[in-house]
């Protein structure tokens, strides 16, 4: 795979949209996983799935180092997410009617998963990017620093204060549950 | 919370596939979407790309028409409907699809091939394999192949070029499609089709099948008409379309003055039906004193028998070679060579192991949105290179890039003025893999790409009138 996916990356990069186009399908659940954990509907993170490989494909030429192409990717992504947010200019909270779709579509004992997605979503933006990328990505602590371009000190900060909001939030479901 | 939680719970997000292929698609072909990615001739092959499964969803895309047709088709037609390919499912209505039995264990991996069709361009081969392939070095739910048809060597073959796969876990292995361009000029009906597939995920083989491939004559409508653009440095021949049993196939020859632009064309019947155009495949091409000619055929959805006219809506991506200026001014102004835009540079300075480039777009269409805003300001960022003027012309024009420690092609862009298009550049002339030794102002080449200021342009449509009758 590594080996396929270095030469799709090559080939890509010297402008072959069918291999770019391949290269984007062989991640497009994470991509679009991405996207969603940040815009919190299918449009929006349809909107920017379209809009990044966009921007990704008319800059892939000056990709010099073909095992950066999902780093590169992922920022796009990111930042693609961050203009949506910005020209919708509100951060739509995680209703309980797209929690309620979402579990339509799960098993009931995913009870905790779901909590804990949504407490994903209400993380601030940059802690969230760095808990994403952390964990979903498991991407090192140096490879965020590049993807959010930040120093590697910001990061370990942003991810010591998202893991402790997120367990903040587990804390209070808890309690509700309990009260 | 560990990555396994994480996971589980991001996963809940279900993930409409076909949507997001179509996004990914129109991303891709984005209209003005020019880029400056631009496709050569493309000399190297698509590679084998494995396909990552839908685990989660399935997706519930189920197209109504196909299905229709398929309630009546045979068994076989059952494969091309999972890979969505409606062409496949004629083919197979037809009985036009060859079933093939040729099964081969190597290395405890057997790879089966169970159909094959010929249609217009296109030449499909199905097939399976099993989960033994799943011993290999890929990541569970991806399949990739390395293989070379009639005997040729890694990328240098043509029928990798316009090559696509699908993939789909199904039990004990997966099934998979292969479909090809048809890579030559004359079409024999009738031919064998040796395949060798080198490795699986790694995993050695070889195995070797020889396919039969057939189909009967296409149906031809030589049309042989020319349109010129002058001011764009084109010329369009209409050669013909070829009409096999479930889709059809068109070949055009391109003059163009400029070897970079790209032309893509549409083409619309009398009664308005839109017929999708595939990748090209190029059969010819040659530099001609009238500029470079280029004969394509490309792969077309099936033309109607009963048309009186097409019309063809070409369109043109411009392409614009780099501009290039010594910086041993203060200040100075660059312009494309093909269009009304350019470059004015105020200030040249160097600040430390930086270099910064203060300057205005010029030329740019009034009221820009902010989106456009936006993306030209992220544009800018690659859009300048800086390069060693002694090593300028060890720039590959196949590949270009500038010669490693001898130039920089990123910078960091700051807008200052959105109405004036006023921006800054800096550029970290000490970068790890990017930067320039002995870095001497005087010395130093900018080279800048205009070619993503430029829209691409809807040319004047066409029309070609049938005689009634015509078949």
């Amino acid at each position: 795979m590594e080996i396929e996916n270095y030469r799709l990356v090559k080939k890509a990069i010297k402008g072959n949209k069918r291999a770019f186009e391949k290269l984007v399908q062989l991640h497009y659940e994470r991509i679009y996983r991405t996207a969603y954990l940040y815009v919190h509907n299918e449009e929006d993170a349809l909107d920017v799935v379209q809009e990044a490989t966009y921007q990704a494909f008319i800059s892939i030429h000056s990709l010099k180092s073909p095992e950066y192409f999902m780093t590169c990717f992922t920022r796009i992504v990111i930042r693609c997410s961050g203009q949506i947010l910005k020209r919708k200019s509100k951060v739509v909270p995680m209703s309980d009617e797209i929690l309620s779709n979402l579990q339509g579509t799960v098993n009931p004992n995913m009870e905790e998963s779901l909590q804990l997605l949504q407490a994903i979503q209400q993380l601030r933006e940059n802690y969230r990017t760095a808990i994403i990328l952390f964990y979903y990505y498991d991407y090192s602590i140096k490879t965020i620093s590049s993807v959010m371009e930040i120093p590697e000190s910001t990061v370990k900060t942003y991810l010591s204060r998202g893991k402790a909001e997120l367990k903040k939030f587990y804390k209070n479901e808890e309690d509700k549950c309990h009260g | 919370m560990d990555n396994q939680e994480f996971n589980t719970a991001i996963e809940q997000i279900p993930v409409p596939k076909e949507k997001v292929f179509c996004a990914i698609s129109k991303g891709i072909n984005k209209d003005g979407n020019k880029g400056t990615a631009k496709k050569k001739k493309v000399l190297t092959g698509v590679a084998t790309a494995a396909a990552l499964l839908g685990i989660t969803v399935t997706s519930g895309f189920v197209n109504p028409t196909m299905n229709k047709v398929l309630a009546k088709a045979p068994l076989i037609g059952g494969i091309f409907q999972e890979f969505n390919d409606e062409t496949g499912v004629e083919l197979a209505n037809q009985d036009a699809v060859t079933e093939l039995n040729q099964a081969i264990t190597k290395n405890g991996v057997t790879v089966k091939l169970t159909s094959a069709y010929f249609d217009g361009s296109v030449v499909s081969i199905t097939g399976f394999v099993d989960e033994g392939v799943e011993k290999g070095g890929n990541e569970k739910g991806e399949v990739s192949f390395d293989m070379n048809f009639e005997h040729n060597k890694g990328d240098d073959d043509p029928w990798l070029r316009g090559k696509s796969n699908d993939l789909k876990k199904v039990e004990n292995g997966y099934e998979f499609q292969w479909k090809m361009q048809y890579p030559y000029k004359t079409f024999k009906e009738n031919f064998t089709l040796p395949i060798t597939i080198h490795n699986i995920n790694g995993i050695e083989g070889e195995w070797n099948f020889d396919i039969p491939i057939k189909q009967e004559k296409n149906r031809s409508l030589v049309m042989n008409q020319e349109q010129e653009y002058l001011d764009d440095g084109v010329k369009l021949r209409i050669k013909e379309i070829l009409t096999a049993k479930a889709s059809s196939s068109f070949v055009y020859e391109t003059v163009q003055k400029y070897k970079g632009d790209e032309i893509y064309i549409k083409a619309v019947d009398n009664k308005g039906k839109v017929y999708k155009l595939g990748n090209p495949t190029y059969l010819e091409e040659s530099k001609q004193e009238d500029g470079y000619h280029r004969t394509v055929r490309t792969e077309m959805t099936k033309l109607n028998s009963d048309i009186t006219s097409l019309t063809f809506y070409p369109q043109i991506n411009f392409a614009d070679p780099k501009v290039e200026q010594l910086v041993d001014k203060k200040s100075f102004a660059i312009k494309s060579t093909r269009y009304n835009v350019g470059l004015q540079v105020n200030a040249v300075s160097q600040k430390g192991g930086n270099l910064v480039i203060d300057y205005q777009l010029t030329g740019l269409p009034q009221n820009l949105s902010k989106e456009k805003l936006e993306t030209i300001n992220h544009n800018l960022a690659y859009q300048f290179w800086l390069v060693d003027k002694d090593y300028v012309s060890e720039i590959d024009p196949d590949n270009p890039w500038p010669p490693k420690n001898h130039g920089i092609p990123f910078n960091k862009v700051k807008m200052i003025d959105e109405a004036a298009a006023h921006f800054q550049s800096t550029f970290d002339l000490n970068g790890e893999e990017e930067r320039i030794e002995n870095f001497k102002l005087e010395n130093t080449m900018l080279l800048f790409d205009f070619s993503s200021f430029v829209p691409s342009k809807e040319l004047k449509p066409f029309t070609i009138e049938f005689p009634v009758g015509n078949e």
